[in-house]
């Protein structure tokens, strides 16, 4: 199994794979670029707040594919994040495919933007939230972005379930969690309607 | 929007799993669901990690309704994390690499290939 691991050194952004055998109790990191070195990503395709290295946040291998996400920066910018982009890459580093697009360095306010999230174990969606309730786009709630279409569309939650949160996507089951009566953890299977 | 109907609910009773780590219930409230673990059979484990921190990290097995079976580990390991193989693969900010499987001693993997400054893994596909 390959586990895709964004890297960061002194000046650069790469990526490696860590390849699993669990049978021999073992793991070596893949090295995909040239020279035995892992890639390195071709940081001027990617957004990044001004002055800022990019950061990229997360990865996943998806059909021997690797798809990053990126919010420009590295920890929580007083200003908000400028950028929010999920996007294919080459064997290069480069960006091949846009898949989630977000620049909102052209807002006409100064309010603060941006949103997190993280992969779901199908590859199939990145399960992302905003950052600032001012400016959510999906007013708090979790919203999945399909990595096929690039379609982003929140949750719609059955009644009395509004408080649940969404954390993955497995088998076609979507798999979410709260806290319940007298702070018991209750974990929640739904189906896509 | 995606419109999602109910199938299945898992009471994760807490107290229960107070009793199994000898920690107190006030820590375990805290306790937030991270990653589903699918099984081959039966329902799925769910990893769970307290707000606080890395100290307290759970594998909860929710096959037996209401009272979930619960394995404690050490979080040194949870630098990163993620499902695979029906386990919970976690590496360290110093590039080590352990699997944690429900029921089994941790198994700290022999890594090789370049010792990478690493942040976090993501899902195994």
């Amino acid at each position: 199994m390959r586990i895709a691991v964004p890297l960061r050194n002194s000046t650069d952004a790469e990526l490696a794979v860590l390849k699993v055998d669990l049978d021999q109790g073992a793991a070596s990191w893949e090295h995909l670029g040239a020279d035995q070195r892992a890639l390195t990503l071709r940081t001027s395709d990617f957004p990044a707040n001004m002055g800022k290295a990019v950061y990229f946040d997360r990865a996943i291998l998806r059909d021997n594919q690797v798809i990053l996400q990126s919010v420009g920066q590295f920890g929580q910018p007083r200003t908000g994040y400028r950028f929010g982009v999920i996007a294919q890459i080459d064997t290069h580093g480069a960006v091949k495919r846009q898949i989630y697009w977000q620049d909102y360095t052209d807002m006409p306010d100064e309010k603060k933007r941006g949103f997190k999230g993280d992969f779901t174990q199908s590859g199939d969606y990145f399960l992302a939230k905003g950052c600032y309730r001012p400016t959510d786009p999906w007013k708090g709630r979790t919203a999945a972005i399909d990595l096929t279409t690039g379609f982003a569309a929140p949750f719609k939650l059955p009644k009395g379930h509004a408080d649940v949160t969404i954390i993955d996507h497995i088998d076609g089951q979507w798999w979410g969690t709260r806290t319940g009566p007298e702070g018991a953890m209750q974990v929640i299977v739904f189906a896509a309607d | 929007m995606i419109n999602l109907s109910l199938r299945d609910v898992f009471h994760v009773a807490l107290p229960s799993i107070a009793y199994d780590l000898e920690q107190s219930v006030e820590m375990l409230t805290g306790c937030r669901a991270q990653l589903i673990v699918p099984q081959k059979d039966g329902p799925p484990v769910v990893f769970a990690t307290t707000l606080g921190g890395t100290s307290c990290n759970v594998l909860i097995d929710l096959s037996k309704d209401g009272s979930p079976a619960v394995q404690a580990f050490d979080g040194r390991y949870l630098h990163g994390f993620c499902a695979l193989a029906g386990g919970v693969l976690g590496l360290n900010d110093t590039g080590q690499v352990a699997f944690h499987a429900f029921g089994a001693a941790p198994c700290e993997l022999t890594v090789t290939g370049r010792d990478h400054e690493t942040r976090r893994l993501t899902p195994a596909l």
